[in-house]
């Protein structure tokens, strides 16, 4: 039996193969027992972790739901008047003005700050809160340093095409990490402890 | 009272009327799931120092930090639904939380809010935006030249 036919069929049980023998195979194959071994803590979290089927009362409710909806007339969204744009004017410019007080704020009170980042005094309750929106195939560093009596927070993104430049044998900087990618996730996740609900 | 009282009654009436004419009744928002990762890797000081657990990423973590060991202290998964949150505790004081804020329609990304705190002080509150299943780390300096390098990955 070859190890491709067993990973296989346990990946994709079709109940064709000998059991006998694919344990038997198991037993003898590191490998491929490494692999069941992940098989069936990926198995565990599913289990512990699947949302429960909806019974099938609350099925046809919800069908019966999406039918009306789909039958219900389009619509239109609400254009707001030239008075009402006035005012949305004016509420967007007061959040921006107040966007840029909080982002620039902090600069003037922290020049010890390399990296443009607000320190967060140790002894302040919450802190700063931070915000970033990250696009697909970026990774967010966020660097924690106690620097004196403040904590330090170094922000960096990496993105996929250093990835590939770290893989091409190219001068890459930052250092990529070819280790942020779905492999290592889902690898971590089938390590993973199932926390019990609250 | 004319001043508070007309808008109020107003905004009552328009309330009643908006309930009246909602039949058969608008479709309740899916209720929000994500299963949350949590997870943290002490980058020790000395570089032989590998985790078995983590000898299949050997080569990429070393990559990263090639003058650290690497020993796995903890990961955890919860299913959460909107604004619950999960707290794993890393050893040594370190606890990290990961509350589900909500999902972005329009882009698909997870609003999530990280909270590092090191003995019951909190060090650092992040709110990201990111597409699901993509990790973001948070790297803590700890004593001696070690690290504790914390992922986060929700889906």
């Amino acid at each position: 039996m070859r190890c491709d036919e067993v990973i296989r069929e346990l990946a994709v049980p079709s109940g064709a193969m000998d059991a006998a023998a694919v344990k038997e195979h198991l037993a003898t194959c590191a490998s491929c027992a490494h692999q069941a071994e992940g098989f069936d803590r990926l198995d565990r979290v599913w289990e512990d972790t699947r949302p429960a089927e909806p019974s099938e009362r609350t099925w046809n409710r919800l069908w019966q739901r999406v039918t009306l909806a789909a039958d219900a007339p389009a619509t239109l969204p609400l254009r707001p008047g030239h008075r009402a744009l006035r005012w949305w004017f004016v509420a967007i410019a007061a959040q921006a003005a107040a966007g840029v007080l909080l982002v620039f704020a902090p600069f003037r009170t922290s020049p010890q700050n390399a990296q443009g980042m607000a320190p967060a005094p140790l002894a302040s309750a919450p802190g700063p809160v931070y915000e970033f929106d990250i696009e697909g195939g970026q990774t967010l560093f966020l660097e924690v340093d106690e620097a004196g009596d403040h904590v330090v927070c170094k922000p960096r993104l990496e993105t996929t095409q250093e990835l590939l430049a770290l893989d091409e044998g190219e001068n890459a900087e930052p250092i990529a990490v070819a280790i942020w990618d779905m492999k290592f996730f889902n690898y971590m996740e089938s390590m993973a402890t199932v926390a019990s609900p609250e | 009272l004319l001043f508070c009282g007309l808008p109020i009654a107003g905004l009552v009436a328009l309330a009643i009327a908006d309930s009246g004419s909602s039949k058969p009744g608008p479709i309740k928002e899916a209720v929000l799931y994500e299963q949350v990762t949590i997870f943290g890797i002490e980058l020790t000081s000395d570089p032989k120092t590998i985790d078995p657990k983590l000898v299949r990423f050997e080569n990429q973590l070393r990559k990263f930090r090639p003058d650290h060991g690497f020993k796995l202290r903890a990961v955890e998964v919860k299913r959460l639904a909107q604004n619950d949150s999960h707290t794993c505790d890393l050893g040594g004081g370190i606890q990290a939380t990961t509350t589900l804020l909500g999902l972005d329609p329009a882009t698909g990304k997870l609003d999530l809010k990280f909270s590092l705190r090191v003995n019951g002080r909190n060090e650092l509150t992040a709110r990201v935006k990111t597409p699901p299943n993509q990790l973001f780390f948070c790297e803590k300096k700890l004593a001696q030249g070690e690290r504790l390098l914390i992922g986060v990955g929700a889906r």
